[in-house]
């Protein structure tokens, strides 16, 4: 039994003075890959694609890689109504320098502003002679997009709530934001003042709800919301009647559904404590990765009834 | 050659079925009787599991089952015998008894617990017991097993299940075990008969179930008799204890994590017993964390009330069950969502021996389970799942004279679930569906043979709860052997297919996860199935020295596995895979009155197979060692050591990484040129393996009284050379995660 006790001992001992960590490689033989990014936009005719390739860090930690990754030279060109777009590649400073230096390079055409449901296609032959391809088409969001039930008016005495809502384009998602435009004394240029679907009490202080991404296709805002809104519009500035408000415009972005898929793909795990080795990586990218997706953006103009805007002193 | 009925030589089965047709009568014609009866604990009259009762004369003798009864029949009549009756930690008992032939003889045994003053733990009888035991795959669970275990931050059932080779854990983190190569929602849990369907509490650290409140614990690690169902891989059965029949008593015990409360005491013709947990200090499990504070609650509730009047139903007893546990994970902010798991069982069982050697036991039961992601203002995806499992049992018991028994039993169950969520890609789906499931199983054990036995059976799914007609594993037959080859060595197999018709929503990917919803496998798979093979020996070289082993062969069809690819909501939530693993395990035990010594090593191999990709799940560990020692100083000091060792899990290698577009909002034209993140590429799955894990783990503890108030105190250190083994990689940030450092804790127990 002594021996038995011994030979315990010493392994235990064994492993006690080798207990080390081991140094692992976390990596597989390196590929080089590449990556098309880009969203066509309805309010402008400015469209903007990046270009760039996979890398793999020296270390454990991708922000120390601090090699520019972009793609240069290559030949970018999209398709919309049988017309062809170049881009041509160009480059912009960056706001953030903590990880890469250089500026930002993309490709771009100025001359492109697609309508709803119209179909953008693009090709990028890289310098190496790879192809990437993908197709877009833009989300129906056009004439007749918003709901004729929605307020194009709202007066308190008739209304308690604001609603808007707009054409289902299926399982996509949707950006509304809602603003008052107003003016302020001596100033021509218009403001905006956004405002929140909700108000809730954090710590015994109002705080706003703005509206998020949803695939919900209306809103509603309270009377009292509005209020809020109304009043936080002037701050501390006590001369209300140096405001004057115009009206509420509401905007709503509404995304296709390589771009609605792709989103989705990148709410993972936020709950902060579930841990997922793997990740959904949606692409509609032929040949590589990221996205070329469409967006639209839609305006609905809602009214004030006087009487509302000057019960807050405005004009 | 020629044999002769109870030859114990017998060596093979092919005479068994003419045998079988004719020796029940020729046996009772001999002249034999029955004895029969429960044994309790003296002090509370708690019923006993596992028992040895051995008839000292023939060497002949039985376990008790969990509800402490033991039933030996054949017993030569008439005559004058010595019972013997011990258990591990209790004073060993011997009873005269006199056999008349037909007549069964009651005999109820009250064993005296060992003083805690007493240096050393007697050891078990004879080894009589078992040599035709059908058992191959079964480990039996003392609650001295688990309470000798160092604890870390509480003592748990589930992690003294990672210690049984053939059982893996993928990290210290998590109480969820894998069993011979299927994954963790193929584990049946069952608490007094009833199903657990989620039985972890914080992110399944640890299990719902209070180890103070376990009577008796089996595992079936494969090759589980006809008897349960509806699940591929594993079986835990726990039986709570009844409550103290003598006396009022009650315990109260402190952790770093938890606080619990145990009472417990008589009631006319009865006991009942109430336990309850709460967590109430979370920062303890940061270290499980990476470090993160988690704003864990976590509660759980037992109760058991059991009645047996012989002027009401004589030889009946009746007990009801109430269990209910809660997580609750509140977050202030309203920017972070909350989540909720809860668990509500409650049954009613009704145990009947009558005054012929037939026990039967029916019961029905509700199980319910709830888990939520409430979102609030975050961009968290709502989910909500329920599910309601309403199942009445019937089970019908008889055993021949010749020892043999018929066991026949039906199963209905009558199964809800709700679950509505959207995946990753944003594709939304409508879960839920109900459904009955009728099951009827029968089965033989042959044990008329000293050296043979076998349980002969099936499982029979009558009603599926799939609408659709499309069960492939309608009939389950099921066959486990032994046959004790020399005195000392039996050889043992089995061979069974089972069948799962509910599955869990779970990501594989997932090391740590917080919502896995049940579900019914969806009409459109069929439902998984299983065939299992197992051979082993058991070898009892001396009375204090055990070695077993045993090698196992598993096919897995139609396993669910999420489908990663769902985009549109009309494409399949779940699609089919396959699986197979193999393996041996080898289990050695020593012990005398102060040493307890047990080695175990297991060679295993899994695999997964997902439209012809193979891989290896995340569980497959190619080897393992478990060595525990277990040393008793005397005078209440005892002390114990741990040493685990794994070679390395697989994990899926990097490619590198590609910079990313992310955007929350699009009025932002800044985004495409500069809103990008590392995003990590994935080779193929499961191709690399981590480095070994190791880790070393030792306790002492110490039991004194003071006054009339028992205290039991423990102190442990986790990871006693602070091994650095690897958890994950993390994706976007490639920082390394390791699993739990040097951590020292202790517990404190008091019980009046």
């Amino acid at each position: 039994m002594k021996k038995f006790l011994v030979i315990i001992l010493i392994s235990i001992s064994f492993f006690i003075l080798n207990s080390c960590s081991d140094t692992l490689n976390p990596y597989a033989p390196f590929r080089e890959r590449y990556v098309l990014s880009g969203i066509i936009r309805s309010d402008t005719t400015l469209q903007v694609v990046t270009l760039t390739r996979s890398y793999r860090p020296s270390g454990l930690d991708p922000i120390a890689d601090t090699e520019n990754v972009s793609v240069i030279g290559a030949e970018v060109n999209v398709w919309y109504n049988d017309t062809l777009y170049v881009m041509r590649d160009s480059s912009i400073a960056r706001t953030d320098t903590s990880r890469y230096k250089t500026n930002v390079n993309f490709y771009y055409c100025n001359n492109l502003k697609p309508a709803p449901n119209s179909y953008v296609e693009i090709q990028a032959l890289l310098p190496n002679g790879l192809l990437l391809t993908s197709i877009t088409k833009m989300p129906d969001a056009g004439y007749g997009f918003f709901d004729q039930a929605s307020n194009n008016t709202f007066d308190p005495t008739l209304n308690s709530q604001i609603y808007v809502g707009w054409k289902d384009l299926g399982n996509v998602y949707y950006e509304p934001r809602i603003s008052i435009i107003y003016y302020q004394k001596g100033d021509t240029n218009p403001k905006n003042f956004y405002i929140p679907l909700s108000y809730f009490n954090q710590n015994g202080k109002l705080t706003p709800n703005y509206p998020q991404l949803t695939k919900i296709n209306f809103f509603t805002i309270d009377y009292s919301t509005l209020n809020e809104a109304m009043t936080e519009l002037s701050g501390t500035d006590k001369n209300k009647s140096d405001f004057t408000i115009s009206k509420i415009i509401v905007d709503v972005i509404a995304y296709d559904e390589n771009l609605s898929t792709y989103y989705s793909s990148l709410q993972q795990s936020v709950d902060g404590f579930t841990v997922n080795l793997d990740a959904a990586d949606y692409s509609n990218i032929t040949g590589g990765f990221g996205i070329f997706g469409s967006y639209y953006k839609a305006s609905f103009r809602i009214d004030l009834v006087r009487s509302y805007i000057n019960s807050f002193g405005y004009n | 050659m020629d044999y002769k009925v109870g030859d114990r030589s017998f060596p093979f089965l092919r005479a068994a079925v003419i045998i079988f047709l004719f020796s029940s009568s020729i046996i009772f014609s001999q002249g034999r009787g029955t004895i029969r009866g429960i044994v309790t604990d003296s002090t509370n009259g708690e019923a006993l599991p596992f028992c040895n009762v051995v008839i000292n004369e023939l060497h002949i003798g039985t376990l008790t089952d969990s509800h402490g009864l033991y039933v030996i029949t054949a017993v030569p009549a008439p005559g004058k015998y010595t019972l013997t009756v011990s258990y591990v930690g209790y004073q060993a008992k011997k009873i005269h008894v006199s056999v008349v032939k037909n007549k069964i003889r009651e005999i109820n045994v009250a064993l005296s617990a060992i003083g805690i003053k007493m240096e050393t733990v007697e050891t078990v009888g004879e080894k009589v017991i078992g040599k035709n035991a059908t058992d191959i795959g079964l480990q039996r669970i003392s609650m001295r097993d688990i309470e000798m275990l160092p604890k870390g931050v509480e003592a748990d059932i589930f992690r003294s299940l990672q210690y049984i080779p053939g059982v893996k854990a993928t990290g210290d983190v998590s109480a969820r075990y894998y069993v011979r190569g299927s994954a963790s929602n193929e584990n049946l849990v069952l608490l007094n008969g009833i199903t657990i369907y989620n039985p972890f509490h914080a992110f399944g650290m640890f299990s719902v179930i209070d180890p103070d409140m376990i009577n008796s614990v089996e595992f079936y690690k494969g090759g589980f008799t006809s008897e349960f169902g509806d699940r591929l891989s594993s079986v835990l059965d726990i039986i709570t204890k009844d409550g103290n029949k003598n006396s009022f008593a009650g315990s109260a015990t402190s952790s770093l994590l938890t606080g619990k409360a145990l009472f417990e005491g008589p009631i006319p013709h009865g006991s009942f017993m109430i336990t309850g947990r709460k967590s109430y200090y979370s920062e303890v499990l940061k270290k499980f964390l990476n470090d993160k504070s988690a704003p864990i609650n976590f509660y759980d509730l037992s109760l058991k009330l059991n009645y047996s009047n012989p002027n009401f139903i004589k030889g009946s007893k009746f007990d009801i069950t109430s269990f209910v546990s809660g997580d609750n994970l509140i977050n202030e902010s309203p920017y972070t969502e909350n989540m909720s798991w809860s668990n509500k069982l409650l049954g009613v069982d009704w145990f009947q021996l009558t005054d012929s050697p037939l026990y039967f036991e029916m019961g029905i039961s509700w199980s319910n389970f709830k888990g939520e992601v409430d979102p609030k203002l975050s961009s968290a995806k709502p989910k909500n799942n329920q599910l309601d499992d309403i199942t009445t049992k019937m089970d019908f018991n008889y055993i021949f004279p010749s020892k043999d028994e018929l066991s026949v039993g039906t199963e209905i169950k009558d199964i809800n679930t709700t679950l509505y969520l959207e995946n990753a890609l944003g594709a939304i789906s409508n879960l839920s569906g109900n459904g009955t499931s009728i099951n009827v199983y029968g089965k033989y054990k042959f044990l008329r043979y000293e050296n043979f036995g076998a349980d002969v059976g099936a499982r029979i799914a009558a009603v599926s709860l799939l609408s659709s007609n499309n069960n492939p594993y309608m009939i389950q037959p099921r066959v486990s052997m032994t046959y004790r080859i020399f005195p000392a060595i039996a050889l043992k197999g089995s061979w069974g297919i089972y069948e799962q018709e509910l599955t869990t929503l779970s990501d594989e990917n997932e090391v740590i996860s917080l919502f896995e919803p049940w579900i019914i496998i969806p009409d459109y798979l069929k439902p998984a199935g299983s065939i299992q093979y197992s051979i082993g020996a058991t070898t009892d070289f001396a009375s204090n020295i055990s070695l077993d082993v045993e090698g196992y062969y598993k096919i897995m069809k139609n396993i669910p596995i999420l489908n990663d690819n769902k985009i549109a909501s009309t494409d399949p939530d779940l699609i089919s895979a396959t699986g197979e693993s193999y393996g041996w395990e080898f289990l050695f035990r020593y012990n005398n009155s102060r040493i307890a010594f047990t080695a175990s090593y297991t060679l295993s191999w899994a695999y997964n197979d997902v439209n012809g990709w193979v891989y290896y799940p995340r569980y497959d560990s190619r080897n393992s060692v478990d060595l525990t020692l277990e040393y008793n100083f005397g005078n209440n000091w005892r002390a114990s050591a741990i040493w685990v060792y794994n070679t390395g899990l697989p994990f899926t290698q990097s490619l590198g990484y590609y910079n990313k577009l992310y955007f929350s909002d699009l009025y932002n034209d800044w985004s495409i040129y500069e809103n990008y993140q590392p995003f990590q590429l994935l080779s193929d799955r499961d191709l690399g393996r981590l480095p070994d894990y190791h880790r070393l783990d030792l306790s002492i503890s110490k039991s004194f009284n003071i006054s009339w108030v028992k205290f039991s105190f423990d102190a442990s250190i986790i990871n006693v050379y602070n091994r650095a083994n690897i958890f994950y990689f993390k994706r976007n940030t490639g920082e390394r995660v390791n699993m739990l450092p040097f951590l020292p804790t202790a517990t404190i127990k008091m019980e009046l």
